[in-house]
Protein backbone atom coordinates (compact mmCIF):
# COMPACT_ATOMS: atom_id res chain seq x y z
CA UNK A 1 0.00 0.00 0.00
CA UNK A 2 3.13 2.30 1.00
CA UNK A 3 4.52 1.96 -2.87
CA UNK A 4 1.22 2.62 -4.31
CA UNK A 5 0.91 5.94 -1.93
CA UNK A 6 4.41 6.64 -3.05
CA UNK A 7 4.13 6.02 -7.43
CA UNK A 8 0.67 7.79 -6.94
CA UNK A 9 2.02 11.21 -6.19
CA UNK A 10 5.05 11.28 -7.85
CA UNK A 11 2.39 10.11 -10.82
CA UNK A 12 0.09 13.34 -9.74
CA UNK A 13 3.25 15.44 -8.96
CA UNK A 14 4.01 14.34 -12.95
CA UNK A 15 1.01 15.68 -14.13
CA UNK A 16 1.23 18.42 -12.66
CA UNK A 17 4.19 19.46 -13.94
CA UNK A 18 3.29 18.69 -17.19
CA UNK A 19 2.08 21.56 -19.90
CA UNK A 20 -0.26 19.53 -21.38
CA UNK A 21 -2.47 18.84 -18.27
CA UNK A 22 -3.29 22.63 -18.24
CA UNK A 23 -3.99 22.49 -21.67
CA UNK A 24 -5.95 19.89 -20.83
CA UNK A 25 -8.07 21.43 -17.64
CA UNK A 26 -7.85 24.84 -19.80
CA UNK A 27 -9.96 23.05 -22.43
CA UNK A 28 -12.11 20.93 -20.77
CA UNK A 29 -13.24 24.04 -18.24
CA UNK A 30 -13.91 26.32 -21.00
CA UNK A 31 -15.59 23.74 -23.68
CA UNK A 32 -17.73 22.20 -20.33
CA UNK A 33 -18.64 25.96 -19.80
CA UNK A 34 -19.65 26.97 -22.93
CA UNK A 35 -21.69 24.24 -23.98
CA UNK A 36 -23.42 24.41 -20.94
CA UNK A 37 -23.95 28.11 -20.28
CA UNK A 38 -25.20 28.07 -23.73
CA UNK A 39 -27.83 25.12 -22.99
CA UNK A 40 -28.99 26.85 -19.81
CA UNK A 41 -29.15 30.10 -21.26
CA UNK A 42 -31.41 28.70 -24.59
CA UNK A 43 -33.78 26.69 -22.55
CA UNK A 44 -33.85 28.95 -19.54
CA UNK A 45 -34.36 26.40 -17.20
CA UNK A 46 -32.07 24.87 -14.09
CA UNK A 47 -31.40 21.41 -15.59
CA UNK A 48 -28.18 19.71 -15.16
CA UNK A 49 -29.01 16.84 -17.70
CA UNK A 50 -27.07 18.73 -20.67
CA UNK A 51 -24.21 18.84 -18.83
CA UNK A 52 -24.09 14.99 -18.13
CA UNK A 53 -24.68 14.23 -21.44
CA UNK A 54 -21.94 16.84 -22.83
CA UNK A 55 -18.95 15.75 -20.74
CA UNK A 56 -18.40 11.92 -20.78
CA UNK A 57 -18.21 12.58 -25.12
CA UNK A 58 -15.79 15.69 -23.66
CA UNK A 59 -14.09 13.11 -21.73
CA UNK A 60 -13.25 10.76 -24.82
CA UNK A 61 -11.04 13.06 -25.68
CA UNK A 62 -9.73 14.53 -22.84
CA UNK A 63 -8.90 10.83 -20.76
CA UNK A 64 -6.81 9.83 -23.88
CA UNK A 65 -4.52 12.67 -23.70
CA UNK A 66 -3.88 11.77 -20.27
CA UNK A 67 -2.75 8.36 -20.12
CA UNK A 68 -1.34 8.19 -23.76
CA UNK A 69 1.53 9.02 -21.63
CA UNK A 70 1.79 6.87 -18.82
CA UNK A 71 2.85 3.69 -19.90
CA UNK A 72 4.35 4.57 -23.60
CA UNK A 73 6.62 7.05 -22.38
CA UNK A 74 8.33 4.81 -19.41
CA UNK A 75 8.72 2.21 -22.05
CA UNK A 76 10.10 5.21 -24.57
CA UNK A 77 12.49 6.92 -22.05
CA UNK A 78 13.69 3.65 -20.69
CA UNK A 79 12.56 4.47 -16.85
CA UNK A 80 10.32 1.16 -17.01
CA UNK A 81 13.41 -0.40 -16.40
CA UNK A 82 13.86 1.83 -13.36
CA UNK A 83 10.94 0.94 -11.43
CA UNK A 84 10.56 -2.72 -12.59
CA UNK A 85 13.40 -3.20 -10.82
CA UNK A 86 12.82 -1.86 -7.72
CA UNK A 87 11.10 -3.77 -4.98
CA UNK A 88 7.51 -3.04 -6.85
CA UNK A 89 4.60 -5.42 -7.43
CA UNK A 90 3.37 -5.17 -11.05
CA UNK A 91 0.10 -4.74 -9.64
CA UNK A 92 0.78 -2.07 -7.39
CA UNK A 93 2.56 -0.27 -10.67
CA UNK A 94 -0.49 -1.06 -12.29
CA UNK A 95 -2.89 0.25 -9.54
CA UNK A 96 -1.02 3.54 -9.26
CA UNK A 97 -0.59 4.43 -12.29
CA UNK A 98 -4.62 3.80 -12.67
CA UNK A 99 -5.78 5.52 -9.85
CA UNK A 100 -2.92 8.63 -9.87
CA UNK A 101 -4.99 9.13 -13.05
CA UNK A 102 -8.24 8.86 -12.19
CA UNK A 103 -7.49 11.51 -9.21
CA UNK A 104 -6.26 13.72 -11.91
CA UNK A 105 -9.60 13.01 -13.87
CA UNK A 106 -11.56 13.51 -10.75
CA UNK A 107 -10.02 16.62 -10.17
CA UNK A 108 -10.75 17.86 -13.69
CA UNK A 109 -14.68 16.73 -12.73
CA UNK A 110 -14.47 18.39 -9.20
CA UNK A 111 -13.64 21.96 -11.42
CA UNK A 112 -17.26 21.83 -12.78
CA UNK A 113 -18.68 21.75 -9.54
CA UNK A 114 -19.66 25.64 -9.89
CA UNK A 115 -22.20 24.39 -12.51
CA UNK A 116 -24.33 22.21 -10.17
CA UNK A 117 -23.38 25.46 -7.38
CA UNK A 118 -24.94 27.84 -10.38
CA UNK A 119 -27.95 25.72 -11.31
CA UNK A 120 -28.89 25.67 -7.09
CA UNK A 121 -28.90 29.33 -7.12
CA UNK A 122 -31.21 29.47 -10.24
CA UNK A 123 -33.44 27.01 -9.62
CA UNK A 124 -33.92 23.79 -7.46
CA UNK A 125 -32.67 20.77 -9.45
CA UNK A 126 -32.81 16.94 -7.82
CA UNK A 127 -29.51 17.18 -6.21
CA UNK A 128 -29.70 13.22 -5.95
CA UNK A 129 -29.17 13.07 -9.70
CA UNK A 130 -26.35 15.24 -9.53
CA UNK A 131 -24.18 12.92 -7.08
CA UNK A 132 -25.97 10.21 -8.91
CA UNK A 133 -24.24 11.93 -12.03
CA UNK A 134 -21.38 12.82 -10.54
CA UNK A 135 -20.59 9.13 -9.68
CA UNK A 136 -21.51 7.94 -13.11
CA UNK A 137 -18.61 9.97 -14.39
CA UNK A 138 -16.30 8.46 -12.05
CA UNK A 139 -17.38 5.83 -13.14
CA UNK A 140 -17.16 6.00 -16.73
CA UNK A 141 -14.04 8.03 -16.28
CA UNK A 142 -12.28 4.90 -14.26
CA UNK A 143 -13.24 2.92 -17.74
CA UNK A 144 -11.77 5.20 -19.68
CA UNK A 145 -8.59 5.42 -17.80
CA UNK A 146 -7.90 1.70 -17.72
CA UNK A 147 -8.91 1.39 -21.63
CA UNK A 148 -6.07 4.26 -22.46
CA UNK A 149 -3.70 2.80 -20.21
CA UNK A 150 -4.45 -0.58 -21.66
CA UNK A 151 -3.72 1.22 -25.25
CA UNK A 152 -0.85 3.09 -24.08
CA UNK A 153 1.09 0.16 -22.28
CA UNK A 154 0.91 -1.46 -26.09
CA UNK A 155 2.53 1.31 -27.87
CA UNK A 156 5.93 3.50 -27.32
CA UNK A 157 4.48 6.12 -29.35
CA UNK A 158 2.17 8.65 -27.29
CA UNK A 159 -0.29 10.32 -30.46
CA UNK A 160 -0.67 6.49 -31.42
CA UNK A 161 -1.75 5.69 -27.87
CA UNK A 162 -3.84 8.81 -27.94
CA UNK A 163 -5.99 8.14 -31.19
CA UNK A 164 -6.32 4.37 -30.74
CA UNK A 165 -8.09 5.05 -27.35
CA UNK A 166 -9.88 7.99 -28.51
CA UNK A 167 -11.30 6.08 -31.28
CA UNK A 168 -11.81 2.61 -29.05
CA UNK A 169 -13.62 4.54 -26.44
CA UNK A 170 -15.66 6.17 -28.64
CA UNK A 171 -16.57 3.24 -30.21
CA UNK A 172 -17.45 1.52 -27.00
CA UNK A 173 -19.82 4.32 -25.96
CA UNK A 174 -21.64 4.67 -29.25
CA UNK A 175 -22.42 1.00 -28.91
CA UNK A 176 -25.44 1.83 -26.58
CA UNK A 177 -26.26 5.13 -27.92
CA UNK A 178 -29.88 4.82 -29.40
CA UNK A 179 -28.98 6.37 -32.72
CA UNK A 180 -26.48 3.60 -33.43
CA UNK A 181 -28.83 0.37 -31.81
CA UNK A 182 -31.24 1.56 -34.96
CA UNK A 183 -28.89 0.43 -37.18
CA UNK A 184 -28.24 -2.67 -35.31
CA UNK A 185 -29.61 -5.98 -36.33
CA UNK A 186 -32.71 -6.22 -33.56
CA UNK A 187 -30.91 -9.49 -32.15
CA UNK A 188 -27.89 -7.88 -31.49
CA UNK A 189 -29.37 -4.70 -30.30
CA UNK A 190 -29.15 -6.25 -26.59
CA UNK A 191 -26.08 -6.97 -26.49
CA UNK A 192 -24.40 -3.77 -27.65
CA UNK A 193 -26.88 -2.13 -25.47
CA UNK A 194 -25.04 -3.73 -22.56
CA UNK A 195 -21.83 -3.19 -23.83
CA UNK A 196 -22.02 0.34 -24.40
CA UNK A 197 -20.45 2.66 -22.28
CA UNK A 198 -22.93 5.84 -22.71
CA UNK A 199 -25.65 3.51 -21.84
CA UNK A 200 -24.69 2.55 -18.54
CA UNK A 201 -24.27 5.82 -17.84
CA UNK A 202 -27.34 7.21 -18.57
CA UNK A 203 -28.90 4.61 -16.29
CA UNK A 204 -26.78 5.87 -13.54
CA UNK A 205 -27.09 9.42 -14.56
CA UNK A 206 -30.79 9.38 -13.72
CA UNK A 207 -30.37 8.97 -10.07
CA UNK A 208 -30.72 5.20 -10.56
CA UNK A 209 -27.95 4.01 -9.03
CA UNK A 210 -28.16 -0.18 -9.93
CA UNK A 211 -25.19 -3.08 -8.99
CA UNK A 212 -25.72 -3.93 -12.48
CA UNK A 213 -24.50 -0.65 -13.79
CA UNK A 214 -21.86 -0.50 -11.29
CA UNK A 215 -20.87 -4.34 -11.96
CA UNK A 216 -20.46 -3.67 -15.93
CA UNK A 217 -17.76 -0.39 -15.06
CA UNK A 218 -15.99 -2.59 -12.68
CA UNK A 219 -15.86 -5.64 -14.96
CA UNK A 220 -14.34 -3.43 -17.51
CA UNK A 221 -12.00 -1.96 -15.04
CA UNK A 222 -11.02 -5.57 -13.71
CA UNK A 223 -10.65 -7.15 -17.23
CA UNK A 224 -8.25 -4.45 -18.58
CA UNK A 225 -6.31 -4.56 -15.62
CA UNK A 226 -5.82 -8.29 -16.21
CA UNK A 227 -5.00 -7.51 -19.73
CA UNK A 228 -2.72 -4.45 -18.81
CA UNK A 229 -0.71 -7.07 -16.40
CA UNK A 230 -0.19 -9.39 -19.47
CA UNK A 231 1.01 -7.01 -21.43
CA UNK A 232 3.50 -6.26 -19.20
CA UNK A 233 4.60 -9.63 -18.71
CA UNK A 234 4.89 -9.31 -22.47
CA UNK A 235 6.82 -6.66 -22.08
CA UNK A 236 9.03 -8.82 -19.59
CA UNK A 237 9.69 -11.41 -21.72
CA UNK A 238 10.54 -9.17 -25.05
CA UNK A 239 12.58 -6.54 -22.89
CA UNK A 240 11.14 -3.81 -24.46
CA UNK B 1 26.10 -15.83 -3.57
CA UNK B 2 24.28 -15.04 -7.06
CA UNK B 3 23.65 -17.76 -8.78
CA UNK B 4 22.15 -18.15 -12.84
CA UNK B 5 21.24 -21.51 -13.55
CA UNK B 6 20.40 -22.10 -16.98
CA UNK B 7 19.27 -19.38 -18.62
CA UNK B 8 17.71 -19.48 -22.09
CA UNK B 9 16.35 -16.52 -23.74
CA UNK B 10 15.25 -16.57 -27.46
CA UNK B 11 14.07 -13.71 -29.55
CA UNK B 12 12.47 -13.55 -33.06
CA UNK B 13 14.18 -17.08 -33.35
CA UNK B 14 17.66 -16.23 -32.68
CA UNK B 15 19.11 -17.53 -29.28
CA UNK B 16 20.11 -14.56 -27.16
CA UNK B 17 21.21 -16.79 -24.25
CA UNK B 18 21.81 -20.57 -24.24
CA UNK B 19 22.41 -22.29 -21.35
CA UNK B 20 24.11 -19.63 -19.24
CA UNK B 21 25.32 -20.79 -15.87
CA UNK B 22 27.52 -19.20 -13.26
CA UNK B 23 27.93 -17.92 -9.66
CA UNK B 24 28.88 -14.79 -8.28
CA UNK B 25 30.63 -15.20 -4.25
CA UNK B 26 30.09 -12.68 -1.75
CA UNK B 27 32.16 -9.62 -2.26
CA UNK B 28 33.61 -10.65 -5.10
CA UNK B 29 33.78 -7.70 -7.77
CA UNK B 30 33.10 -9.59 -11.25
CA UNK B 31 33.45 -8.17 -14.71
CA UNK B 32 30.86 -9.23 -16.88
CA UNK B 33 32.51 -9.34 -21.03
CA UNK B 34 31.24 -10.19 -24.10
CA UNK B 35 31.68 -8.12 -27.32
CA UNK B 36 28.07 -6.41 -28.63
CA UNK B 37 25.40 -8.31 -28.94
CA UNK B 38 27.00 -11.01 -26.93
CA UNK B 39 24.01 -11.35 -24.35
CA UNK B 40 25.08 -8.81 -21.16
CA UNK B 41 22.59 -6.74 -21.00
CA UNK B 42 19.68 -9.52 -21.47
CA UNK B 43 21.99 -11.68 -18.70
CA UNK B 44 21.53 -8.61 -16.62
CA UNK B 45 18.24 -8.02 -17.14
CA UNK B 46 17.20 -11.03 -16.18
CA UNK B 47 19.29 -11.16 -12.99
CA UNK B 48 17.29 -8.05 -11.74
CA UNK B 49 14.03 -9.69 -12.86
CA UNK B 50 13.13 -6.80 -15.42
CA UNK B 51 13.38 -9.72 -18.41
CA UNK B 52 11.78 -13.03 -17.90
CA UNK B 53 13.80 -15.94 -19.15
CA UNK B 54 12.54 -18.65 -21.31
CA UNK B 55 14.05 -21.17 -18.94
CA UNK B 56 16.70 -21.03 -16.08
CA UNK B 57 16.46 -19.76 -12.33
CA UNK B 58 18.22 -16.77 -10.55
CA UNK B 59 19.28 -17.59 -7.10
CA UNK B 60 20.22 -14.99 -4.50
CA UNK B 61 21.55 -16.23 -1.30
CA UNK B 62 19.50 -19.94 -2.01
CA UNK B 63 16.37 -17.84 -2.51
CA UNK B 64 14.82 -18.13 -5.59
CA UNK B 65 14.33 -14.24 -7.31
CA UNK B 66 10.50 -15.03 -9.10
CA UNK B 67 8.31 -15.95 -6.16
CA UNK B 68 10.88 -13.93 -3.78
CA UNK B 69 11.14 -10.83 -6.30
CA UNK B 70 10.22 -7.84 -4.42
CA UNK B 71 12.08 -8.67 -0.77
CA UNK B 72 15.27 -9.79 -3.51
CA UNK B 73 14.89 -6.22 -5.31
CA UNK B 74 15.03 -4.63 -1.91
CA UNK B 75 18.61 -6.14 -1.73
CA UNK B 76 19.86 -5.00 -5.57
CA UNK B 77 21.19 -2.14 -6.87
CA UNK B 78 21.07 -1.94 -10.42
CA UNK B 79 22.33 0.59 -12.71
CA UNK B 80 20.58 -0.36 -16.18
CA UNK B 81 21.92 0.32 -19.68
CA UNK B 82 22.23 3.85 -20.86
CA UNK B 83 21.28 4.89 -17.13
CA UNK B 84 17.34 5.58 -17.95
CA UNK B 85 16.54 8.31 -15.05
CA UNK B 86 12.78 10.48 -14.51
CA UNK B 87 14.39 13.73 -16.32
CA UNK B 88 12.15 16.00 -14.66
CA UNK B 89 12.38 15.12 -11.56
CA UNK B 90 15.03 17.24 -9.16
CA UNK B 91 18.04 14.81 -8.36
CA UNK B 92 16.72 15.59 -4.65
CA UNK B 93 13.09 14.00 -5.70
CA UNK B 94 14.42 11.15 -7.39
CA UNK B 95 16.69 9.78 -4.58
CA UNK B 96 14.19 10.23 -2.40
CA UNK B 97 11.60 8.73 -4.45
CA UNK B 98 13.82 5.46 -5.06
CA UNK B 99 14.19 5.24 -0.89
CA UNK B 100 11.01 5.33 -0.33
CA UNK B 101 9.92 2.73 -2.61
CA UNK B 102 13.22 0.85 -1.11
CA UNK B 103 11.81 1.23 2.18
CA UNK B 104 15.16 2.75 2.62
CA UNK B 105 14.28 7.20 3.29
CA UNK B 106 16.63 8.14 5.42
CA UNK B 107 17.80 11.89 4.75
CA UNK B 108 21.03 11.58 6.45
CA UNK B 109 21.99 8.16 4.30
CA UNK B 110 20.86 10.06 1.25
CA UNK B 111 23.27 13.08 2.43
CA UNK B 112 25.78 10.79 2.60
CA UNK B 113 25.40 8.49 -0.86
CA UNK B 114 25.03 12.44 -2.33
CA UNK B 115 28.32 13.14 -0.84
CA UNK B 116 30.35 10.30 -2.01
CA UNK B 117 28.75 10.73 -5.27
CA UNK B 118 29.84 14.13 -5.63
CA UNK B 119 26.26 15.34 -6.06
CA UNK B 120 25.62 17.54 -3.39
CA UNK B 121 26.17 21.01 -5.65
CA UNK B 122 23.43 19.56 -8.30
CA UNK B 123 20.50 17.93 -5.35
CA UNK B 124 17.83 20.61 -6.42
CA UNK B 125 18.79 20.45 -9.71
CA UNK B 126 15.95 18.88 -12.39
CA UNK B 127 18.00 16.22 -13.59
CA UNK B 128 17.22 16.46 -17.51
CA UNK B 129 19.52 19.91 -17.03
CA UNK B 130 22.33 17.85 -16.08
CA UNK B 131 25.73 16.97 -17.97
CA UNK B 132 25.77 13.30 -18.80
CA UNK B 133 28.58 12.80 -15.74
CA UNK B 134 26.18 14.21 -13.37
CA UNK B 135 22.95 12.09 -14.83
CA UNK B 136 25.70 9.12 -14.46
CA UNK B 137 26.44 9.69 -10.98
CA UNK B 138 22.42 10.23 -10.57
CA UNK B 139 22.17 6.81 -11.07
CA UNK B 140 24.50 5.29 -9.17
CA UNK B 141 23.81 7.21 -6.35
CA UNK B 142 20.18 5.63 -6.84
CA UNK B 143 22.14 2.00 -6.75
CA UNK B 144 23.28 2.67 -3.54
CA UNK B 145 20.00 3.71 -1.58
CA UNK B 146 19.34 1.12 1.17
CA UNK B 147 23.13 -0.23 1.13
CA UNK B 148 22.06 -3.42 -1.20
CA UNK B 149 24.32 -6.40 -0.80
CA UNK B 150 24.22 -6.69 -4.54
CA UNK B 151 24.86 -3.91 -7.13
CA UNK B 152 24.58 -4.80 -11.20
CA UNK B 153 25.83 -2.87 -13.60
CA UNK B 154 25.43 -2.69 -16.69
CA UNK B 155 28.31 -0.61 -18.55
CA UNK B 156 28.46 1.89 -15.86
CA UNK B 157 30.96 3.85 -17.37
CA UNK B 158 29.97 3.88 -20.84
CA UNK B 159 29.75 7.65 -22.45
CA UNK B 160 32.23 9.43 -19.67
CA UNK B 161 35.22 11.46 -20.03
CA UNK B 162 38.69 9.35 -19.23
CA UNK B 163 38.03 11.63 -15.75
CA UNK B 164 34.56 10.65 -14.69
CA UNK B 165 35.46 7.04 -15.58
CA UNK B 166 38.31 6.77 -13.28
CA UNK B 167 36.22 8.35 -10.61
CA UNK B 168 33.45 6.03 -10.96
CA UNK B 169 35.57 3.35 -10.76
CA UNK B 170 37.22 4.38 -7.96
CA UNK B 171 33.90 4.47 -6.20
CA UNK B 172 32.57 1.18 -7.34
CA UNK B 173 36.21 0.19 -5.77
CA UNK B 174 35.38 2.13 -2.60
CA UNK B 175 31.71 0.88 -2.36
CA UNK B 176 32.91 -2.80 -2.95
CA UNK B 177 33.72 -4.24 0.91
CA UNK B 178 30.87 -5.98 1.93
CA UNK B 179 29.06 -6.14 -1.45
CA UNK B 180 28.82 -8.40 -4.19
CA UNK B 181 29.04 -6.81 -7.40
CA UNK B 182 28.54 -7.58 -11.21
CA UNK B 183 28.97 -5.24 -13.95
CA UNK B 184 29.45 -5.29 -17.66
CA UNK B 185 31.94 -3.78 -19.74
CA UNK B 186 33.70 -4.21 -23.08
CA UNK B 187 36.59 -1.89 -21.58
CA UNK B 188 39.46 -4.10 -20.11
CA UNK B 189 41.04 -1.84 -18.59
CA UNK B 190 38.21 -1.21 -16.25
CA UNK B 191 37.39 -4.83 -15.84
CA UNK B 192 40.82 -5.65 -15.06
CA UNK B 193 41.64 -2.57 -12.52
CA UNK B 194 38.51 -3.44 -10.11
CA UNK B 195 36.97 -6.96 -10.91
CA UNK B 196 38.60 -9.99 -9.42
CA UNK B 197 36.62 -12.01 -11.63
CA UNK B 198 35.62 -12.81 -15.09
CA UNK B 199 32.48 -14.05 -16.77
CA UNK B 200 33.19 -14.23 -20.61
CA UNK B 201 30.06 -14.32 -22.71
CA UNK B 202 30.11 -14.80 -26.60
CA UNK B 203 26.91 -15.57 -28.80
CA UNK B 204 24.53 -16.02 -25.95
CA UNK B 205 27.24 -18.35 -24.52
CA UNK B 206 29.94 -18.46 -21.63
CA UNK B 207 33.41 -19.36 -22.65
CA UNK B 208 34.83 -18.37 -19.20
CA UNK B 209 34.50 -17.84 -15.98
CA UNK B 210 36.64 -17.30 -13.20
CA UNK B 211 39.71 -15.33 -11.67
CA UNK B 212 41.28 -13.73 -14.55
CA UNK B 213 44.64 -14.42 -13.86
CA UNK B 214 43.80 -18.04 -13.50
CA UNK B 215 41.94 -17.78 -17.04
CA UNK B 216 45.28 -15.98 -18.32
CA UNK B 217 47.46 -19.16 -17.41
CA UNK B 218 44.56 -21.65 -18.20
CA UNK B 219 44.72 -20.18 -22.11
CA UNK B 220 47.91 -19.38 -23.15
CA UNK B 221 50.76 -21.65 -22.15
CA UNK B 222 53.07 -20.33 -24.24
CA UNK B 223 54.54 -16.81 -23.36
CA UNK B 224 57.52 -14.64 -25.45
CA UNK B 225 60.36 -13.36 -24.39
CA UNK B 226 61.99 -11.03 -27.05
CA UNK B 227 65.72 -10.46 -26.42
CA UNK B 228 68.42 -8.05 -28.55
CA UNK B 229 72.21 -9.58 -27.49
CA UNK B 230 75.31 -10.32 -29.55
CA UNK B 231 75.16 -14.12 -28.23
CA UNK B 232 75.75 -16.90 -31.18
CA UNK B 233 72.61 -18.07 -31.98
CA UNK B 234 73.69 -21.77 -31.16
CA UNK B 235 75.56 -21.06 -28.17
CA UNK B 236 72.79 -19.41 -26.48
CA UNK B 237 70.56 -22.36 -28.00
CA UNK B 238 72.52 -24.89 -25.88
CA UNK B 239 72.49 -22.44 -22.42
CA UNK B 240 68.79 -22.22 -22.88
CA UNK B 241 67.81 -25.81 -23.88
CA UNK B 242 69.21 -26.18 -20.09
CA UNK B 243 66.01 -24.37 -19.00
CA UNK B 244 62.67 -26.10 -18.28
CA UNK B 245 60.69 -23.34 -19.19
CA UNK B 246 62.05 -22.52 -22.61
CA UNK B 247 60.41 -24.38 -25.50
CA UNK B 248 62.13 -22.61 -28.51
CA UNK B 249 64.76 -19.87 -29.64
CA UNK B 250 64.22 -18.39 -32.76
CA UNK B 251 66.44 -15.52 -34.45
CA UNK B 252 64.50 -13.05 -35.87
CA UNK B 253 66.84 -10.64 -37.40
CA UNK B 254 70.66 -9.30 -37.33
CA UNK B 255 72.13 -6.03 -37.33
CA UNK B 256 74.67 -5.01 -39.11
CA UNK B 257 77.08 -4.65 -35.01
CA UNK B 258 76.55 -8.60 -34.67
CA UNK B 259 73.39 -7.79 -32.48
CA UNK B 260 70.68 -10.30 -33.08
CA UNK B 261 67.06 -10.12 -32.08
CA UNK B 262 65.85 -13.67 -30.75
CA UNK B 263 61.96 -14.74 -29.77
CA UNK B 264 62.11 -17.60 -27.10
CA UNK B 265 58.85 -19.35 -26.80
CA UNK B 266 58.38 -20.27 -23.16
CA UNK B 267 56.11 -21.17 -20.27
CA UNK B 268 57.13 -19.18 -17.46
CA UNK B 269 58.55 -15.62 -18.92
CA UNK B 270 59.24 -14.17 -15.65
CA UNK B 271 61.31 -17.28 -14.63
CA UNK B 272 62.52 -17.27 -17.81
CA UNK B 273 63.52 -13.73 -18.44
CA UNK B 274 65.70 -14.61 -15.18
CA UNK B 275 67.93 -17.50 -16.89
CA UNK B 276 68.64 -15.57 -20.06
CA UNK B 277 69.95 -13.16 -17.93
CA UNK B 278 72.19 -15.27 -15.92
CA UNK B 279 72.90 -17.27 -19.12
CA UNK B 280 74.26 -13.97 -20.57
CA UNK B 281 76.04 -12.56 -17.75
CA UNK B 282 77.88 -16.01 -17.76
CA UNK B 283 78.88 -15.64 -20.97
CA UNK B 284 79.81 -12.15 -20.75
CA UNK B 285 77.53 -11.36 -23.71
CA UNK B 286 76.03 -7.79 -24.35
CA UNK B 287 72.10 -7.25 -23.71
CA UNK B 288 70.48 -4.59 -25.35
CA UNK B 289 66.97 -5.21 -24.75
CA UNK B 290 64.89 -7.94 -23.04
CA UNK B 291 61.02 -8.10 -23.24
CA UNK B 292 58.81 -10.43 -21.76
CA UNK B 293 55.49 -10.41 -23.53
CA UNK B 294 53.04 -12.28 -21.25
CA UNK B 295 49.27 -12.84 -22.33
CA UNK B 296 46.64 -10.84 -20.87
CA UNK B 297 43.03 -10.03 -20.71
CA UNK B 298 42.82 -8.36 -24.15
CA UNK B 299 44.33 -11.50 -25.69
CA UNK B 300 42.16 -13.69 -23.78
CA UNK B 301 39.21 -12.33 -25.11
CA UNK B 302 40.09 -11.93 -28.43
CA UNK B 303 40.94 -15.44 -28.15
CA UNK B 304 37.45 -16.89 -26.52
CA UNK B 305 35.53 -14.12 -29.16
CA UNK B 306 36.40 -14.58 -32.43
Amino acid sequence: MKNVINITIKELKDYFISPIAYVVIAVFVVVVGILFAKDLFLNNQANIRPFFEIVPSILIIVIPSLTMRSWAEEKREGTLEIISTLPVSKVELILSKFISCLLFVVFLILLTFPIPLTLNLLGSPDNGVIVAGYIGLILISASYVTIGQFISINTQNQIVAFILSAIIIAVLYLFGEPQFLQVVPISLRSIFEALGLGAHFRSVARGVIDSRDILYYLSIIIILFYFINKSFERIRRKGS
Amino acid sequence: MLKATGLTKTYDNVKALDDVSFEIKQGDITGFLGPNGAGKTTTLRILTGYMIPDSGEITYNDKSLEPNSKEILGSIGYLPEENPLYGNLRVDEFLTYTAKIKNAYDLKELKEIADKCGLESVMTKTIDTLSKGFKQRVGFAKTLIGNPKFLIMDEPTEGLDPNQKEEILKLIKEIAKDKTIIFSSHVLSEVRQIANNVIIINRGKIVAQGNSDKLILKHFKNSLVTLRTDAPITKLNQELKKVKTVFAVDRKSKDRAKFSEYAITCSNPEETSLEIFKAISKNRWHLIELHSQSQGLEELFKELTK
